[in-house]
């Protein structure tokens, strides 16, 4: 079984070099029938893989522990869920899923690309077929999944506890997703340059590519702040752990990426600055690989320290290297073809939005490897910290809040002050209401203010939106209400589904900033019988079970809440003790309202049946998990394939006529 | 046996790759010329622009008169990258040519 794996792997990796040499030879010759044998090369590389994968899920699912990796993953209490889930709990068995998840990536691009410029086929089969080489050579060589011992122990060390959760099993493949998908783009915008073509519909083809790559990215650090809130029984989601920045730094560029490309597609602008961040999203991708593998900075998501980080950081830098190298090379091709009809108008506001974007990256970047920094210059090593992060991040964050709301008041091309004028009267207005309702409820602490009052002003220029293009479609066709509304999203797919993902992001905004500044919190030591409060809630402690589960002693305090005279029923605090000697791991007790969450943590207990308790109350959390849900439909909505105008409404009068062309 | 399937399954994966090469006939991978491909996004360019334009001034966004100006402008683009592409296309005629993929 093993050796198949390994030699699945082998053939992989050999027919994916036997494809950059075909698709180059392919290429410079003009021969297709080449070309084409480069890619069938990648169509049989990826069946070896899906082969391989295969034979690991088989041993994980039958716990064969002559394979180190099942060793070290499972175990015999382990449900088999997350025996299976194993298979990208370790090191070597998330390489083996980052080469899957390209090799089905590649087959589809290279289909697609084939499709809508056969000219960039065989430059897409190089970059991709090349990052793949990479990632094959890495299992094939330093880190196989296949690795087998003489002598099988009778049972495995399992998985590490805090993986063994529904939102674990979902949230690494998710964030593959998104991070492999930065590959497409990026072998779309080489492929372009190196054929002279990235200004002619290289750029733009990646766009799709790239919306769907920060779409799995979005959903990986949406699941992956679920798993922390749920699992690690700290009360929060985001920790600007370096694992979890490595995640969001590609989806910061990606988003500024979708939002300047639709510059590029309006007025041919901004072709140079949407290749460096197609360049930079594949690149913090790796960049984010390199953490995880590398052990340079501790995290709770990464893996043992291992000789993969100084391959991954040489392959990082040579992909960089040659990839700034060609967009130098064609840089005079991606010369803008107009310029800013005027200061005031949409795009200035996509420009601002960038820059914004970017800045929050570059700080992002700046804290997380200020410790290696700091290390090699001081020979120290300085941790930065959340407030850092909170400091630099959360203003430049306010600006990009208030863009949100500006952005679709500014007609393309050029606004007139008058007009801006008139549009922001109801949403500023609404936003001034918002602040000013607050403040009288007696809510003093500024940012909070400020966030919230920008909140309900991006919200009504949203629906404002939404209105005015319902109007615009009755007068134009007669239509009833819903049926306008889904015409004109329908029809508009890219802009109202980014609307949707807009209020997503509030409605994320406005949860993050209720939990993070108004959450309260109490450690209260509990006989039986004993109450403790905390915010609204009274926690009555009704003593303490135990039982087993999957190898654990559960020991669980029985509590029982009260929100104000209302009673909200028992809930159960537990802790898992581990009899193999792994740390103990938190059940948290959790009550979810629109209001607020009461999180409750057993921390402690004594023989005499008392226990100590962390009592919490996150304001608002629901609401960021609503806003990722709401985030997800307005992306998806905006992926959907806009159906092409059967006419361009384009009306010529016989002057024009009359002059054009001249 | 397992060298047996080895060879087996190498011999295969050998045949189904290189299989292109011994076909006769194999069209080359045509696309778009460059040329042509730049005259369909301008072209494509200058349509939305004139879409925007008519939804910006219809929700209130822009001015008439900023709207009249640009229209001029964008619909003289709009004629001078159609008579390009006709001219394009009489002098080239396209044979099995992929369409633009959005």
């Amino acid at each position: 079984m093993a050796s198949l794996g390994r030699f699945a792997v082998l053939a992989a990796l050999v027919l994916v070099l036997y494809a950059i040499i075909a698709a180059v030879l392919g290429a410079r010759s003009r021969r297709a029938e080449i070309v084409a044998t480069a890619v069938r090369a990648l169509g049989g590389s990826a069946a070896l893989l899906v082969a391989a994968a295969l034979v690991l899920l088989v041993a994980l699912a039958t716990r064969d522990y002559t394979f180190q990796y099942v060793a070290a993953h499972v175990d015999d209490a382990q449900p088999l869920v997350y025996d299976l889930t194993a298979f990208w709990g370790g090191m070597e068995g998330s390489l083996l899923l980052w080469a899957l998840v390209l090799a089905g990536y590649t087959l589809v691009a290279v289909r697609a690309v084939g499709r809508a410029q056969p000219a960039l086929v065989s430059g897409v089969v190089v970059v991709l077929a090349g990052v793949a080489a990479f990632f094959l050579l890495m299992l094939a060589a330093v880190a196989s999944p296949f690795a087998t011992v003489p002598f099988p122990a009778a049972d495995g060390a399992g998985m590490n506890p805090l993986l063994l959760n529904p939102w674990m099993a979902i949230h690494p493949p998710t964030l593959y997703l998104g991070y492999v998908g930065l590959t497409v783009p990026f072998a779309i915008v080489i492929a372009a340059l190196v054929s002279g073509r990235a200004a002619d519909g290289g750029v733009l083809l990646a766009r799709r590519w790239m919306m769907w790559a920060w779409y799995c990215l979005s959903m990986g650090l949406w699941f992956g702040a679920k798993w922390s809130y749920v699992v690690l029984g700290w009360g929060g989601y985001w920790a600007w752990d370096p694992v979890e920045n490595a995640a969001l730094m590609p989806w910061l560029v990606a988003t500024a990426f979708i939002h300047s490309v639709m510059i590029q597609e309006r007025r041919e602008m901004l072709s140079r600055w949407n290749v460096v961040l197609v360049i930079l999203a594949f690149g913090l991708s790796i960049f984010g690989t390199f953490l995880t593998r590398s052990g340079v900075l501790s995290s709770v998501h990464s893996f043992t320290q291992s000789p993969l980080g100084t391959l991954f950081l040489v392959f990082l830098a040579g992909a960089m290297l040659a990839a700034f190298a060609i967009a130098a090379w064609r840089w005079d091709l991606l010369r803008s073809r107009n310029e800013l009809d005027a200061a005031l108008s949409r795009e200035s506001a996509f420009v601002l939005n960038n820059v914004l974007f970017l800045a929050i990256a570059f700080a992002v970047f700046l804290g997380t490897v200020f410790p290696v920094i700091s290390e090699v210059v001081t020979g120290r090593r300085v941790n930065v910290g959340p407030p850092f992060f909170d400091h630099v991040v959360s203003p430049i964050a306010v600006g990009l809040l208030l863009l949100m709301g500006v952005g679709p008041l500014l007609a393309w091309r050029r606004s007139s002050p008058e007009h801006l004028r008139r549009n922001f009267l109801a949403p500023g207005a609404a936003g001034v209401a918002v602040g000013a309702g607050l403040l009288a409820a007696g809510m003093r602490a500024p940012g909070p203010v400020l966030v919230f009052a920008l909140a309900g002003f991006v919200a009504t220029t949203i629906v404002l939106e939404f209105a005015g293009g319902v109007r615009v479609r009755q007068a134009l066709r007669g239509e009833p209400l819903p049926r306008a509304l889904l015409g004109l999203v329908a029809r508009n797919r890219r802009r109202y589904g980014g609307y949707i993902v807009h209020f997503g992001m509030l409605l994320l905004l406005c949860g993050l900033t209720g939990s993070s500044v108004f959450a309260t919190q109490r450690v209260v030591t509990l006989a039986p019988g004993e109450s403790g409060t905390v915010g609204p809630y009274r926690v009555r402690y009704d003593g303490l079970g135990q039982t087993t589960a999957h190898g654990a002693l559960v020991v669980g305090a029985r509590l029982h809440i009260f929100d104000g005279a209302r009673d909200d029923g028992p809930l159960t605090a537990a802790r898992n003790l581990y009899l193999n000697g792994r740390d103990s791991t938190s059940d948290v007790a959790l009550r979810s309202t629109p209001r607020d969450d009461l999180y409750i943590t057993l921390i402690g207990w004594a023989a005499d049946g008392r226990a100590t308790l962390r009592l919490l109350v996150n304001p608002l959390v629901l609401w960021m998990w609503a806003g990722g849900f709401v985030l997800s439909v307005g992306a998806i909505v905006a992926m959907l394939p806009e159906a092409r105008p059967r006419t361009a409404p384009v009306t010529v009068p016989a002057r024009v006529l009359g002059t054009a062309g001249q | 046996m397992t060298a047996a399937i080895t060879l087996g399954l190498a011999a295969a994966a050998a045949w189904y790759v290189l299989a292109p090469l011994w076909r006769r006939g194999t069209a080359p991978a045509r696309g778009e010329s460059a040329e042509r491909a730049r005259l369909v996004e301008e072209r494509e360019t200058v349509l939305r622009a004139l879409g925007d334009l008519a939804f910006d001034r219809a929700t209130g966004k822009m001015s008439d008169a900023d709207y009249d100006t640009l229209r001029g402008r964008y619909e003289a683009a709009a004629i001078d990258a159609l008579r390009r592409l006709d001219a394009l296309d009489a002098s080239h005629p396209r044979t099995g040519v992929a369409g633009p993929a959005e």
